[in-house]
């Protein structure tokens, strides 16, 4: 009887105790969580992260073509960018396809590396440096490789981080 | 909302005693009267469950409960006092033939219920509090101390000072190496200027014969790490050269990673890759 009464008193004792300790964790652990979400250099760290790849994935786009699939290339180019470098290749559509499928050529890129060089959080615009290797394979002939240096410019839209700008930088 | 479920048991109990001292005595008698038709079971019973249920409930019931019990009848007095000093005995054991079954039924819900609170507030506390803390860990591991661009005022002063240091090491004249190689001492780490120097005798081998001059420039730089004192940095560095007695000019484009060390309060080139 004495047993069962201690066992008794042990369940209680848990049933107050456990729902506490549990309530701290949880409170601890949301605070904890609340405070990184609404931490502004953590927002802005996973902005430099989201841009970098973004970043990337554009320049990949915008030195990726076919000649035997100008358009849908084009398209990926005009997907990847925004105001007046988006315009630029909106307009020139035709006058590319027509050179790109007189060039017989297909090429393909590889980011070898990059940084975020600025973050703009109020313009939401930011600069990123770009180290790609293009390929350039003609119809017939041997591959070229080219060594480009890239300065992009993005711009946030409501469709995720586009390049705005895009920058050669030669010797 | 499992706290809330058990305490309509904890309530019953405590109208009981309440109801009695209080004078309610039609309410008392009606809750003792359905619970409890046997003689000394419900006394018993109730001072079992008011003590069990104090933790979770009101101190004050104790108290309380005491004249109710003595109101009832002799034969309750009885079993009041032989049960008070042991207290709350266990239900189930004591008297188990005439007490109601409801009352037993009650009883291991009242465990259940408590077993439940438990398990779920056990469950449900790890369970957030394991979510919240992978959620802000995700969080804090982009930003994994990594400081660049974050920080604008560290990373220009890391990007500056490299900048100007690499501009230093990838430039020379060939009227002036020797003075060159002891203006680089505090530009770069040790280990760096040992390698540094290694390809620095090829350089004063070859250029007096060549009359090279060379000038670097970084043509854009960018931290892609910072933290602490250390930091990468992607730099585009361009490289005028004027050979021979006409100084015809060449250029050339470099990608270079570049790894930097906080050294006596300044940054220094600890590393140089091309990519």
């Amino acid at each position: 009887m004495a047993r069962v009464n201690t066992q008794r008193t042990v369940l209680v004792a848990l049933a107050v105790v456990v729902p506490i300790l549990a309530a701290l964790a949880v409170g601890l652990a949301g605070f904890r969580w609340y405070s990184a979400a609404h931490d502004e250099s953590l927002a802005q760290a996973q902005q430099r992260e989201t841009v970098l790849r973004q970043a990337e994935q554009a320049a990949i786009n915008l030195n990726t073509l076919d000649y035997r699939n100008v358009e849908q290339g084009l398209k990926l180019w005009q997907r990847s960018t925004t105001g007046a470098l988006h315009d630029e290749l909106s307009s020139n559509a035709k006058r590319y396809a027509q050179v790109i499928g007189q060039g017989k050529v297909k090429t393909q890129a590889e980011v070898k590396g990059s940084a975020v060089k600025r973050l703009n959080p109020a313009s939401q615009t930011a600069v990123v440096l770009i180290g790609i290797d293009v390929t350039v394979i003609p119809d017939s002939g041997k591959p070229t490789a080219k060594r480009e240096r890239l300065r992009l410019t993005m711009s946030n839209t409501p469709q995720g981080w586009k390049a705005s700008r895009v920058q050669a930088i030669q010797a | 909302m499992v706290a809330k479920r058990t305490k309509p048991i904890g309530r019953r109990i405590r109208v009981a005693g309440r109801g009695s001292v209080g004078g309610d005595r039609e309410r008392t008698g009606r809750t003792r009267g359905v619970a409890s038709p046997g003689s000394r079971g419900p006394a018993k019973e109730r001072r079992a469950e008011e003590s069990m249920s104090h933790p979770v409930t009101e101190p004050g019931t104790e108290t309380a409960a005491e004249p109710a019990a003595e109101e009832q009848a002799p034969e309750a007095d009885s079993a009041e006092t032989s049960d008070v000093t042991p207290e709350a005995e266990s239900e189930p054991e004591a008297e188990a033939d005439d007490e109601p079954s409801a009352r037993r039924v009650s009883a291991g819900l009242r465990t259940r219920a408590l077993v439940l609170i438990v398990v779920l507030s056990a469950v449900l506390g790890t369970g957030l509090t394991y979510w919240f803390h992978s959620e802000s860990e995700a969080l804090r591991s982009t930003a994994a101390g990594n400081e660049a661009v974050v920080n604008p005022t560290r990373t220009n002063e890391v990007a500056t000072q490299i900048s100007g240091k690499l501009e230093k090491l990838w430039s020379y004249d060939y009227r002036r190496l020797d003075q060159q190689q002891s203006e680089v001492r505090g530009v770069a780490t040790k280990s760096f200027l040992d390698q540094y120097a290694q390809q620095f005798q090829r350089i004063k081998e070859l250029a007096p014969a060549q009359q090279a001059v060379v000038q670097a420039s970084v043509v854009d730089i960018a931290v892609q790490r910072l933290a602490g004192d250390k930091a990468e940095l992607i730099v585009f560095l361009n490289q005028v050269a004027a050979k021979g007695a006409s100084q015809d000019v060449t250029r050339a484009a470099a990608r270079l990673h570049v790894s930097a060390t906080h050294v006596d309060g300044g940054w220094r080139v600890s590393g140089v890759t091309p990519f």
